[in-house]
């Protein structure tokens, strides 16, 4: 190799480690993962916020990692959490206002995480967020399957794409997207599309897939991997929310994980 | 130390100068708080020289196209061309490189490149003399830090540099390639069909190739942007069943129901506008300078005329003349980059001795602005 071969081979490696940013280690074997957590101070719409809280077991103190995704400032993005054994303590949750996010706790100690999403005034019952942890989510190749999403006089409903923030750096996931009539009948659209890199909501699912209005469907989410070719460390949850319209009482639909290496 | 070892060094320096002076700007020095239009995660991980159409490009290499514009106004990246953000793609797989700095890896390495065949090009043409000065004026013109950026700039260039070198050196192979890759990596690689055209039928003539030759030649070299082009829109059609869609999404983009017929008259309109209402010079000092560096090329291709380099004319006039026919005078300082010939004969006042103090002081001041413009451009006031 020639000088200037040599030359320009050094410049590239010197390059990729400030390029090649890879997901942080992780940080125990004891996770939990709420896939959205919410909050909202706008006019015109209810004062949503989130109630957090961390506890450990007597006698029995951890050091618990939260990652926020997306964190309202850059600052926030990690926290080192230290806890006492047998302590509750409540966490602000820090995410930007009217945005839904992700937060990932990990410890080399059991703890446990409650949050609920709530209306400040009280006038509507709190919406407890399904806490998962790192072995519940869907790896590449895997299915995510709720349903059914509806929206009637009654009832609306919607779904989301959410994953941890410490996959950060391997985001943006490419998704396959099938929608079918309830209980797994025809299908009535198909798409493969990459998402953003930050947890997203599909708000209005019928405009968005081009749906009729009201249609009701279930959906499949294939996680297809990332984009970047970075390997994926935890992995993907698709969430949906149906809310009555008379009360905006909300209830989280149940999601189930399709292995890949399970026969379909 | 031999000439090409001089510019590759002068190259290397220029990099990590704009790099200094990007990375400067988005951590030191201070900006005044302007919304940043993208989302949290990807203005965390991009760099500083990632900015406004660099996010077509980011999104290209990491989505591809999308679903097709549905209306006027809505904006879609099928106004993009495939080749830089495949290239970034193909870099980011193989060594996972975050997207945006394997965009700027690109670009480097394609800017490092097209220098070498720009000081060979101005040896061929100019001299060893005209060599230097010639690769200071293209580095230090205000809006050179785009070759740096993550945008087509640096690879259209080294893909002209190559096409035009091989056509003049009768390798037409190489020379039908470099036009084809040239053609797919933006639209100002259309304009150098009729250039590489002149460039082939010359070179042929001049080595004593018959007429029909020479014209056999001129026809590879016309038609090879024209088929990456056209492969591009092939493309489209395989994909979304329309070929025309790089169009559609041109137009829907503007946001305003406009030809590339309307283009000039629409900028003329801007024009008196602008005196009328007196947003010229320190009023609105960027799109000012927009105005004048076309003008300025505008002169250098008449010089190039009277120079009897009607060929590398033609094309420096087709190159601004690109930028009359999308009616705004926005990114002009960026559109006229490809247009080397006009860097070579701007680099001619060194020559002349009772200028070369006035050289140096422009070179001085080019300098000082492009720094500027890396300060905007990373703080996300001028999109370039």
């Amino acid at each position: 190799m020639s000088g200037r071969g040599r030359f320009l081979l050094a410049v590239v490696l010197a390059l990729l480690p400030a390029g090649c940013r890879r997901a942080p280690e992780p940080f125990g074997a004891h996770t939990a993962f709420l896939p959205v957590v919410f909050w909202s101070r706008a006019h015109g719409y209810l004062p949503w916020a989130t109630r957090l809280t961390l506890t450990t077991p007597e006698g029995a103190p951890a050091v618990v990692r939260l990652t926020r995704w997306p964190p309202d400032a850059a600052d926030a993005e990690e926290e080192l959490i230290d806890l006492p054994g047998g302590a509750t303590r409540r966490v602000p949750v820090r995410t930007p206002p009217s945005t839904p996010a992700s937060l990932y706790f990990e410890s080399r100690s059991p703890f446990s995480v409650r949050a609920s999403i709530v209306d400040r005034r009280g006038l509507v019952p709190a919406l407890d967020v399904p806490v998962l942890t790192r072995e519940d989510l869907a790896r590449p190749g895997d299915s995510l399957i709720l349903g059914p999403i509806v929206s009637n006089d009654a009832e609306r409903g919607h779904f989301g794409f959410t994953f941890p923030g410490v996959d950060r750096d391997a985001a943006p996931y490419r998704v396959r997207v099938r929608l079918t009539t309830p209980g797994g009948g025809a299908l009535l659209h198909e798409s493969t599309f990459v998402l953003s890199g930050l947890p997203l909501t599909i708000e209005d699912p019928w405009k968005r897939f081009g749906l009729a209005a009201g249609t009701p469907f279930d959906v499949a989410v294939t996680f297809l991997g990332g984009v970047r070719g970075r390997p994926v460390a935890t992995g993907l949850w698709v969430y949906g929310i149906i809310s009555l319209r008379a009360t905006s009482t909300s209830r989280f639909l149940a999601t189930r994980v399709e292995r890949a290496s399970e026969p379909h | 130390m031999t000439t090409r070892q001089r510019v590759f060094g002068l190259g290397l320096s220029w990099l990590v100068g704009v790099w200094i002076v990007a990375e400067i700007s988005g951590s030191i020095l201070p900006g005044m708080s302007v919304g940043r239009p993208w989302s949290y995660d990807i203005t965390r991980r991009v760099t500083p020289l990632t900015r406004w159409d660099s996010g077509w490009y980011v999104n290209l290499a990491e989505a591809g196209y999308r679903e097709p514009p549905t209306h006027v106004g809505q904006e879609t990246n099928h106004a993009f061309f495939p080749l830089y953000p495949a290239l970034i793609r193909l870099v980011v797989r193989t060594t996972g490189l975050e997207t945006s700095h394997a965009g700027n890896l690109v670009s480097a390495v394609a800017f490092l490149g097209a220098l070498l065949l720009f000081a060979d090009w101005t040896k061929r043409h100019y001299g060893e003399a005209r060599v230097v000065p010639a690769v200071l004026v293209l580095l230090l013109f205000p809006t050179s830090f785009f070759f740096a950026a993550v945008y087509t700039e640096a690879l259209l260039l080294a893909l002209s540099l190559a096409a035009v070198a091989a056509f003049e050196r009768r390798r037409l192979t190489v020379g039908a390639l470099a036009g084809l890759l040239a053609g797919l990596t933006r639209i100002s690689g259309l304009v150098l069909a009729p250039y590489l055209a002149l460039v082939a039928f010359r070179a042929e003539r001049d080595a004593g190739s018959p007429r029909a030759r020479a014209l056999g030649a001129a026809a590879l070299a016309a038609a090879s942007p024209l088929a990456g082009f056209g492969l591009f829109c092939l493309y489209f059609w395989k994909r979304f069943r329309d070929p025309f869609l790089f169009i559609t999404a041109q137009h829907n983009w503007s946001g305003q129901t406009k030809s590339i017929l309307d283009g000039p008259s629409l900028i003329w309109r801007s024009v008196v506008d602008d005196i009328q209402r007196g947003r010229v010079l320190g009023a609105a000092p960027a799109r000012t300078l927009e105005g004048l560096y076309l003008l300025l090329f505008v002169v250098l291709a008449v010089i190039l005329v009277r120079q009897r380099r009607r060929a590398e004319a033609l094309y420096v006039f087709l190159t601004v003349a690109i930028v009359f026919t999308s009616g705004t005078f926005e990114s002009a300082g960026r559109y006229v980059l490809p247009a080397f010939p006009a860097f070579a004969v701007l680099a001619g006042l060194d020559g002349l001795p009772a200028r070369r103090d006035l050289f140096r002081a422009l070179l001085v001041l080019a300098g000082l602005a492009e720094v500027v413009y890396v300060w905007a451009f990373v703080h996300w006031y001028w999109a370039g």
